[in-house]
């Protein structure tokens, strides 16, 4: 399959791997690169001395194309562009602040820039800051979310008939009828966070792939939509119905202790960032096989769909 | 397109205009039906079972096409004239009938006795195994973006509609977020057989609505949408507005102690004086997240037309040419 997303990327398929912190490292990044879609390095963890030498680490494990995710609110040091550009990075997708920021230096210095962007308002600014596309994302993923979410459903039609550029669904993305249905809609491609989450190659401790598996559509919560603090959407435990029913403020505090819960599988040391696509996922599986799967089962649907839809 | 939807209730579009208190009258009905898709006389906003066999006879006048009527059960304690609506829907020969609420199974064999096919409206995967198990012919899943009641599990339909696809048998209408062709597909894709859209038929020339109402999903954008009375377990996706935002604040304000009575002049008996009479601030009235896709008033026929040309060159231009 060739397109827009392909193309840009320099990826066999138009599949992303979203950018968990501490999660997007090597290990898994290198499993999707190597499988033919665009793993992804973070840096919102903030942990920049080990995400470079994840970076060298993917040198070794991988000869694809791989990106990093700079992910604004928590990487502030503007050294970071320069940190890329040295890496040798070619694909950077921004997030979480302006995407004036970065864009105008990243692109002078000849990488690919996309940015995450949850509004039609935000993929506007995003246009005028000069981005080569851009990560659109539904209320369903997982993580820090504007509190104002706006499901994938009309968030993506809307914005691609307001823009030119190409477009990456994000938010609900598992399979290949999601990726049929994100692609009707307008996308060239899809990003998986949750779903890489629960791979076989990803780090995290088996007790948070298990309640994965284990969710069903409605056990994550959408926390803090009507403020204090930063919006969530999380794994329902005991610890995050409590602050559903309490807000407290600012939760970044409950992020000490995010290793013990995704290394160590304390699920109530603090919070795990799980997509309501939990619901849709029933087994730990290989990247490869998620890819090959997903691709597969999209090529299925649309045969499937030009037979049985006729409209004439 | 043939579909299980079109083929069971004998419409030539997978489309479906859901009951919308206030616009579901005879006109809206009649234009969604003459267009090739499936009309819905609204029950409830008929004061009586008169006035609704009146309303659809009113409909019977203006098409011959399938129409349906849609029953929503309400948990009130003075319960609506249900026997007496059944009975105009038989004696009307109504062919198809949408309950939402609760559990219609109190109704279900009169109307099944009838030849009547029933549809129901679900906002959770596990409501429409209940539905299939009672005996519905198809159910209409909701999602999170839907104007009106979204439930209260918040699952939009990029989640929803596959989990339900994998779980029933019966056909269903994917509803919330649905407004062209794109749509459409998305919905096909992702197992509904066909779409129902409310927000997206108001702004239709014959929706019989205030001009105002139309003007307001124009300018409203994908956010512009609020969710009230969820303290009560009765939430509401409605359009913003100054009421709607004093609402809101009362239920911050009174938290737990909050009781209908003190919502009540933002709720209460506001629907004609919104939809009919254009008083856009007198109270809150239900809207999809979808009011961020309407850009214009197209008369149902256009609207329906240009969704199915659309969604044809979707599947057998853009989508075939990928999977080459």
């Amino acid at each position: 399959m060739q397109n827009r997303i392909t193309q840009m990327l320099g990826v066999q398929y138009p599949i992303v791997q979203a950018p968990m912190g501490w999660i997007a490292r090597a290990p898994l990044a290198s499993a999707v690169s190597n499988a033919g879609g665009m793993g992804i390095i973070e840096t919102s963890s903030g942990a920049l001395e080990e995400v470079r030498a994840e970076i060298t680490k993917m040198r070794t494990l991988t000869d694809k194309p791989f990106g990093v995710n700079i992910a604004q609110a928590f990487v502030r040091d503007p050294g970071i562009v320069d940190f890329v550009v040295d890496q040798g990075i070619k694909f950077v997708t921004t997030s979480a602040g302006d995407p004036n920021r970065y864009c105008g230096p990243l692109k002078e210095a000849g990488l690919t820039v996309f940015h995450v962007v949850p509004t039609l308002d935000g993929a506007l600014k995003a246009i005028a800051a000069g981005v080569d596309g851009l990560v659109v994302e539904g209320g369903e993923g997982g993580g820090f979310k504007n509190p104002r979410d706006v499901a994938l459903m009309v968030l993506l039609p809307l914005i691609r008939s307001k823009v030119d550029v190409p477009i990456i669904a994000a938010g609900g993305m598992v399979c290949g009828r999601t990726m049929a249905a994100a692609f009707a809609l307008g996308a060239e491609g899809i990003q998986m966070g949750t779903r890489m989450v629960s791979a076989a190659e990803s780090p995290v401790h088996h007790n948070w792939k298990d309640a994965i598996i284990a969710a069903k559509e409605t056990d994550t919560l959408f926390l803090n939509r009507h403020g204090p603090g930063p919006a969530l959407r999380v794994l329902r435990t005991e610890k995050t119905t409590a602050l559903d029913l309490n807000p407290q403020g600012d939760v970044r505090p409950e992020f000490a202790n995010i290793r013990d819960l995704y290394f160590g599988g304390d699920l109530e040391a603090s919070i795990a960032l799980t997509g309501q696509v939990a619901g849709r996922i029933d087994s730990v599986k290989p990247v490869k096989q998620i890819l090959e799967e997903t691709i597969a089962e999209f090529e299925d649907e649309i045969a499937r769909l030009c037979a049985s839809y006729n409209a004439r | 397109m043939k579909t299980r939807i079109t083929e069971l209730f004998g419409i030539k579009h997978p489309i479906i205009q859901g009951g919308m208190h206030y616009v579901g009258f005879a006109e809206m009905a009649a234009a969604v039906s003459n267009a090739g898709g499936l009309g819905i006389i609204t029950g409830l906003t008929q004061k009586t079972a008169a006035d609704l066999a009146n309303e659809i006879a009113r409909c019977k006048d203006m098409t011959d096409k399938p129409f349906g009527v849609n029953l929503t059960f309400l948990p009130v304690v003075d319960q609506p004239d249900y026997p007496g609506m059944v009975k105009a829907i038989i004696e009307g020969g109504v062919k198809v009938v949408e309950t939402a609420g609760n559990n219609p199974q109190s109704v279900l064999p009169f109307l099944k006795d009838a030849g009547i096919k029933v549809i129901h409206k679900c906002t959770a995967v596990r409501h429409a195994l209940k539905a299939q198990a009672i005996g519905c012919d198809a159910v209409s899943v909701d999602g999170f973006e839907c104007g009106g009641h979204p439930g209260e599990d918040d699952i939009p339909n990029f989640i929803l509609l596959p989990r339900a696809a994998d779980e029933l048998d019966i056909p269903f209408v994917a509803s919330g977020g649905m407004a062209d062709g794109r749509s459409l597909v998305a919905a096909l894709a992702l197992g509904a057989d066909g779409i129902n859209m409310g927000t997206r038929f108001i702004a239709t020339k014959e929706a019989p609505v205030h001009e105002n109402v139309k003007q307001a999903l124009l300018a409203a954008s994908e956010l512009d949408t609020r969710l009230i009375m969820r303290p009560f377990r009765n939430t509401e996706r409605v359009l913003t507005n100054a009421a709607v935002e004093q609402l809101l604040e009362k239920e911050r304000t009174l938290g737990k102690d909050i009781t209908f009575e003190d919502i009540a002049p933002e709720v209460a008996g506001v629907y004609p004086r919104i939809l009919a009479e254009g008083e856009m601030d007198a109270g809150a009235w239900s809207c999809g997240m979808v009011a961020g896709l309407i850009h214009d008033i197209p008369t149902c026929q256009e609207l329906i037309d240009r969704i199915m040309a659309q969604a044809n060159d979707i599947i057998h231009g853009r989508l075939l040419k990928l999977a080459d």
